[in-house]
């Protein structure tokens, strides 16, 4: 349990440090937060507010818009850690859900007024998550993806 | 009690998260158009998390000067930026505090860069944001060792920048108003009517109000229209600035002594 703590707030910083480097939208946080979950099984309130905590810092840091990120989670861990184990399908499922929700709050208030650009980056974005995330479960689950992708 | 509440959030989780939704993207409307300053605790995270940073960032980004005297030939574009940089602060009139990027995440939605320079190195609110091709923005907030930065691609309604606007034989005033993120320029409005601005002209912040620095470049005028009651006209202006792209900024303190 200790070690995946480490390794929420590992990502939390390597989220910001990749920023530096590539116009991309880093989801490595999130991930962390999902790909743990499973190994929280006997501590779960612990779980909870750990990611809600962490969530929140990671408004303050880095969105600016506080509990938005909270309440992706929340949506996240309603709708799909609670109901389905962890696989690739249920990250893809998660990717869109807060990119979509994200793009979504950006048009409402009109921070953003060009759709396609808004998909196009989140869609660019999508390979090195989707990296970050294989490397994850390998690292954390010591199985590979691959076999579950039928190459 | 206790037991019903929480059977009929269960029963209906849907319409709870509905409403949470609402309350969020009130809350985030508030958060984004109407905050000043830093949360609690906002700024002392600011810095560990900067101090770490400057840590893990390499040596170049966190202090360019030393590196330009030593020079690296692989870096030779980078160190070609930052050349220009520190050209910029020889010549320039202004006393410049140069800064990195430490972190610029959601910065293509928020439009906004965290760099490691703050209140200690006598970086202020409102202070301008400039690279060696032009204005980049506005200093949003500070922390001691931090300074948020707002992109002029920002959709940011308070952010009017007096400017000047070059043609071949007369200077025009004029105020950028915004950015149109579909074709990436910027709008300087109140142009008169009868001006005789072509495209190509040379567009830089004006000292009007003294709110702003003066003679800072703000990009060249690639488009130029009427406005809708044909007034006034409406000048599109293309920048240097590659937004999208920002590793090393500095920031306008004031007037060199």
């Amino acid at each position: 349990m200790i070690s995946y703590t480490i390794f929420i707030i590992l990502s939390f910083f390597l989220e910001g440090i990749f920023s530096n480097y590539f116009l991309f939208s880093p989801f490595f946080f999130m991930t962390t937060l999902m790909v743990s979950y499973p190994f929280f099984q006997k501590a779960r309130k612990t779980y909870f507010i750990l990611s809600i905590i962490f969530t929140i810092l990671y408004d303050i840091v880095y969105t600016g818009v506080l509990f938005w990120t909270t309440f992706l989670f929340l949506l996240i861990d309603e709708f799909i850690l609670k109901r389905r184990d962890i696989e690739i399908p249920e990250f893809i499922l998660a990717y869109v859900l807060y990119h979509f929700l994200t793009i979504s709050l950006l048009f409402s208030l009109k921070i953003k007024t060009n759709f396609l650009s808004c998909y196009e980056y989140a869609f660019s974005s999508f390979p090195i998550n989707l990296l970050f995330a294989l490397l994850l479960f390998f690292i954390v689950r010591r199985k590979r993806f691959t076999q579950k992708l039928n190459y | 009690m206790k037991k019903k509440f929480h059977l009929w959030i269960r029963r209906n989780q849907i319409v709870v998260y509905f409403v949470l939704l609402i309350l969020v993207f009130a809350f985030a409307s508030f958060t984004v158009y109407e905050k000043q300053g830093n949360y609690p605790g906002e700024a002392f995270l600011k810095n560990i998390i900067a101090s770490i940073q400057n840590i893990i960032t390499p040596k170049y980004q966190v202090n360019y000067q030393k590196v330009v005297e030593n020079f690296d030939k692989e870096k030779e574009e980078e160190l070609a930026n930052l050349r220009s940089l520190l050209d910029l602060q020889e010549n320039s009139s202004y006393d410049l505090e140069h800064a990195s990027t430490i972190h610029r995440q959601a910065s293509f939605y928020f439009s906004e860069v965290t760099v490691n320079k703050g209140q200690k190195d006598g970086i202020k609110e409102g202070m301008l944001a400039i690279t060696e091709k032009g204005l980049l923005g506005k200093v949003k907030s500070t922390t001691k060792d931090t300074a948020n930065i707002k992109l002029l691609t920002a959709k940011d309604d308070s952010f009017k920048v007096a400017v000047v606007v070059y043609s071949k034989e007369n200077i025009y005033n004029g105020i950028i108003t915004g950015y149109d993120e579909d074709t990436n320029e910027i709008l300087v409005t109140s142009i008169r009517s009868q001006s005789d601005i072509e495209i190509g002209s040379k567009v830089e912040t004006n000292a009007l109000g003294n709110l702003y620095p003066k003679g800072i470049e703000v990009g060249t005028v690639a488009k130029i229209e009427m406005d809708s009651v044909g007034v006034s006209k409406i000048l599109r202006i293309k920048s240097e600035v590659d937004f999208n792209n920002v590793k090393y900024v500095s920031i306008i303190r004031g007037e060199k002594e």
